[in-house]
């Protein structure tokens, strides 16, 4: 039988009657040309199937697929050589100022800053480590720009409140004329060091401090509600209870008094009003008043002095100086008969 | 056939310039045949996809490292075939009692894959110079994938006719491919559809 093509495909794909399947396998044995048609075909199959295939291979949404996973690992990429180059930056900058910049501010002399407050006015001020203080009248603080690496120390000459900022690695004393000092970590304090004043006292308001007295040695430990009077004839210091509130309401604008002495009141009014007091009389400086004044001028507590005491006061006038200024007032306040 | 140069060009542009439209260009031209290719080992095509689709992606992100043993061509085939046998040692490990492997037939069958662009330029020419009618059936039955009966009725004439067109058609072919034919019958020995 003489088989053709179409044939031959069919005999490929398995399709013939058995009889004529037989006859072809054998004719693929016996004869080398239908061998041939035979592979020549199976070959021209192979091509077109293969062709038929790959053309439904969809290549453009699979290549969405790798370039997605491309640009995201570029992306990546990117972002690692971004960061590689700022640490290459960043990082001999940090080392020059760790190692070359850092030692030599912290072997320059510390740059100091003082601030003042004038009579009558309470100033506010925060610290570089972030400690607030208020400043009572008539008062200096001195502080570095920046504190050392070890300690933070700031000198007080007249009245502050401390709010320190906590931290327990770094010590923060306030320095007073006479060299006392008062230190804590972190804390709220008063400190009253007016060198004009027969004493110093600390006021712990919570928290605790230590206060050591200056030469004298002998530190103690406040605990909250107690008060450190150094008496600065004798040099000694002693620790008593008190009431807070009486010792810090000045820095809200008040002046809380308690069976105080007219000798201190004359002190505080003088600060607080910017005039000079003079009392004339040893009896009268141990009167005792127990009085709050908020916003009222000198003249009205003078009055309420004047009121409740055998007392009376006389005021004298400002006087023109040669250069411009002017002199304080004075207020004498003397026994009346 | 193998237009290698075009190739070198884009390997050159990818690995040295970053080139991704060459990449791109690679891609469209290489995927469809190593998916094919990759089916003489892995008998699921969504498998072979993927694969190849992690070939491609090894490439791009490796292409500052690629050296290159005998040909690019080569690469992306040998690329494709060890992830292939990558992806079946895992699978075998997972189950162990698969003794057969699929794939068997091509062990060995050189590694070698033509691209559409070269299987329609190969055919084409020769298609053009067939009878329409015999074009039209031998192009029903392999690419509409219609049976004798079928393209009977599509072209209005009887299945004897067709398998007579169809019997044309690959007479003629033969005649004209037949300076390919022997060396190309070896790539695809086992591979009848």
């Amino acid at each position: 039988m003489e088989f053709s093509d179409a044939h031959i495909v069919a005999y490929l794909k398995g399709d013939l009657p058995s009889e004529a399947l037989r006859e072809c396998d054998a004719l693929m044995h016996s004869s080398p040309e239908f061998k041939r048609r035979a592979d020549q075909i199976r070959y021209i199959y192979n091509l077109t199937g293969e062709l038929d295939k790959q053309k439904q291979i969809d290549a453009a949404s699979a290549w969405r697929v790798v370039s997605r996973r491309i640009s995201r690992v570029s992306f990546r990429h990117k972002i690692w050589d971004i960061a590689r180059t700022a640490a290459a930056v960043l990082l001999p900058l940090l080392l020059i100022h760790q190692y070359i910049i850092k030692p030599m501010q912290d072997a320059a002399p510390e740059s100091m800053i003082t601030i003042a407050s004038a009579p009558g006015v309470v100033t506010k001020a925060s610290l570089p480590d972030g400690s607030q203080v208020w400043l009572n009248a008539q008062s200096t603080l001195t502080y570095p720009q920046r504190f050392s690496k070890n300690k933070r120390t700031v000198r007080l000459t007249g009245e502050a409140y401390f709010k320190v900022a906590a931290d327990k690695k770094h010590r923060f004393d306030v320095v007073t004329p006479g060299d006392m000092t008062v230190s804590a970590f972190g804390t709220e304090f008063n400190v009253a060091a007016y060198p004009d004043a027969p004493d110093y006292q600390v006021t712990l308001a919570q928290g605790n401090v230590d206060v050591m007295p200056g030469n004298a040695g002998g530190n103690r430990t406040l605990q909250e509600g107690q008060k450190a009077v150094l008496t600065l004839s004798s040099g000694e210091m002693d620790v008593r209870q008190t009431d807070t509130y009486v010792d810090t309401a000045w820095k809200d604008g008040k002046m809380v008094f308690r069976r105080e002495r007219l000798e201190n009141i004359a002190l505080k009014l003088s600060r607080k009003f910017g005039v000079v007091i003079r009392l004339e009389g040893e009896e009268l400086k141990g009167y005792e008043y127990t009085a709050t004044f908020t916003d009222e001028t000198l003249e009205d507590i003078l009055d309420l002095l004047k009121r409740s005491a055998p007392i009376s006061y006389t005021v004298s006038k400002q006087k023109q100086l040669d250069n411009n200024t002017f002199t304080q007032r004075e207020v004498t306040i003397r026994q009346s008969k | 056939m193998k237009d290698n140069t075009l190739l070198d060009d884009w390997f050159r542009k990818i690995a040295f310039n970053d080139d991704q439209e060459a990449f791109k260009a690679l891609f469209f031209e290489f995927y469809p045949s190593l998916c094919v290719f990759a089916e003489r080992y892995i008998s699921s095509p969504e498998m072979c996809e993927d694969i190849v689709q992690d070939t491609f992606f090894q490439i791009w992100n490796n292409r500052k490292k690629i050296e290159v043993a005998s040909s690019f061509r080569n690469l992306l085939i040998t690329s494709v075939k060890n992830n292939c046998t990558d992806y079946l040692r895992k699978q075998s490990i997972r189950q162990r009692y698969l003794d057969k492997q699929p794939g068997e037939d091509y062990s060995d069958s050189p590694e070698e894959i033509y691209t559409v662009r070269e299987l329609e330029s190969l055919l084409q020419a020769a298609l053009q110079k067939l009878p329409e009618n015999s074009r039209r059936a031998f192009e029903l039955s392999r690419f509409g994938q219609l049976t004798y009966q079928q393209i009977a009725t599509e072209m209005s004439v009887s299945p004897k006719t067709v398998e007579a067109y169809i019997s044309k058609a690959l007479g003629l072919l033969r005649e004209d491919l037949k300076d390919y034919l022997p060396m190309l019958i070896l790539l695809y020995p086992g591979f009848f559809q």
